[in-house]
């Protein structure tokens, strides 16, 4: 499970016909979270999302 | 068994026996996460497969799955009558006075769809414990935060094995609906409390559904006020019924699978060639939704996103999947022909 507060940024991936979150971690690393609201971590991204300052990056 | 669990079914003799019990992991076999190691208990993240520690407050402790060498396992066998594996301890490292905030438990969270067929039906909790802070507790059945069932049990005896049973009705349909989940979602939770602040206690009536997101009364015993306390707990069972069974033993095979719908750990190993790669592997179990994943260079799973290539780590792997695989890609840069690619990965897709 994705702690809000070990969020360093977010940036959405292409998948060809899908894309996923890239969640970056204070703790080092990146995490794979997808865009399904059935997810834990995704309604953690995207509680995130909701704190002023924090932006999801689109994807590359 | 009790005669009143033989059933009668066309002239033939049944006994009720076989998938009995809703909780999953309930004898604490399984631990992919931890493995066996002592490990800090973070708030609301998974210890043991399917058991969530819960942590609000300056009181800290640990968790750990306790070996069958372990005394406090082979205890339980002459207290149970049955031979159990494992055991779950929680171990105080912070001791701290109970502040109003203050929650500490672990709890287990059963899946809408499993969940449906308790409601509004009579069903039996049971356990073992043993810790050495005797007094009252409770066992919290809640449905998210709109729902609550508060059960009393008492620690009677320091340090001593304890048989727990709990009977209730579990709430309606159409409330685990509303407030939880009859599908893939959340729906019953179990709760384990061993400190409980004034602000999620109640004064309402316990061994009875209310509305509100409550844990317990004054009531609770504080444990966690010294650092020498410690709660186990095993065989952990929740029927339908009104009578407490003998703890359902499952294959190791069958609990494990149960598990890895909820979170599975593994490793790949393959060899690849070309610049922009993509690639990844099928489940062991279809999980019980889209989960997160995460690749490693190592058992150690320091850091995601970074796989050992030819025993070199190599970082900046994008992570995806869906319920029946994982994938990883990324655009090497350069030929990757003939390169091995090892590593480990996580897929969680818990409640």
């Amino acid at each position: 499970m994705i702690n809000i507060e070990n969020i360093k940024s977010v940036k959405k991936y292409n998948w060809d016909t899908d894309w996923n979150y890239q969640v970056e971690l204070k703790s080092g690393g990146t995490s794979g979270v997808p865009n399904d609201t059935n997810n834990i971590d995704c309604l953690v991204v995207l509680e995130w999302s909701e704190v002023d300052g924090n932006t999801i990056a689109d994807a590359d | 068994m009790p005669l009143s669990k033989i059933q009668t079914t066309n002239n033939q003799v049944v006994p009720n026996l076989g998938r009995r019990n809703i909780i999953i992991n309930g004898a604490m076999q399984l631990a992919q996460r931890q493995g066996g190691a002592l490990t800090v208990g973070v708030n609301n993240t998974y210890c043991l497969d399917r058991w969530k520690f819960y942590l609000n407050g300056s009181c800290a402790a640990s968790t750990q799955k306790l070996p069958a060498t372990d005394s406090n396992v082979s205890s339980l066998h002459t207290a149970s009558g049955q031979t159990f594996s494992n055991v779950m301890s929680i171990d105080c490292t912070t001791a701290a006075t109970l502040g109003s905030t203050d929650l500490l438990g672990v709890l287990q969270l059963i899946e809408g769809a499993n969940s449906v067929p308790l409601a509004g039906r009579s069903c039996t909790l049971s356990f073992y414990v043993k810790t050495n802070v005797t007094g009252q507790y409770y066992v919290t059945f809640k449905i998210g935060s709109g729902r609550a069932y508060i059960a009393p049990y008492t620690v009677s005896s320091a340090n001593t094995w304890e048989k727990k049973t709990i009977t209730l009705t579990m709430d309606t349909l159409a409330n685990l609906n509303t407030s939880g989940s009859i599908a893939t979602g959340a729906g019953f939770q179990v709760y384990f409390g061993l400190r409980l602040g004034t602000s999620s206690q109640t004064s309402s009536t316990i061994n009875a559904w209310h509305d509100g997101n409550f844990y317990g009364t004054s009531s609770q015993v504080t444990w966690g006020t010294n650092t020498a306390d410690t709660f186990y707990m095993s065989g952990v069972q929740l029927e339908i019924g009104d009578t407490a069974t003998d703890f359902e033993h499952r294959s190791f095979g069958e609990e494990e699978a149960l598990c890895q719908r909820y979170f599975e750990t593994g490793t790949f190993s393959q060899r690849i060639s070309g610049t922009l790669v993509r690639t990844g592997q099928s489940y062991m179990t279809t999980k019980r939704s889209t989960a997160t994943v995460n690749v490693y260079y190592d058992s150690n799973k320091a850091a995601a996103g970074t796989i050992n290539i030819s025993n070199s780590a190599d970082a900046g792997w994008a992570e995806g999947g869906n319920v029946n695989f994982w994938n990883m890609e990324k655009n090497t840069g350069s030929d990757h022909n003939g390169r091995d690619y090892n590593g480990f990965f996580t897929a969680e897709a818990e409640l």
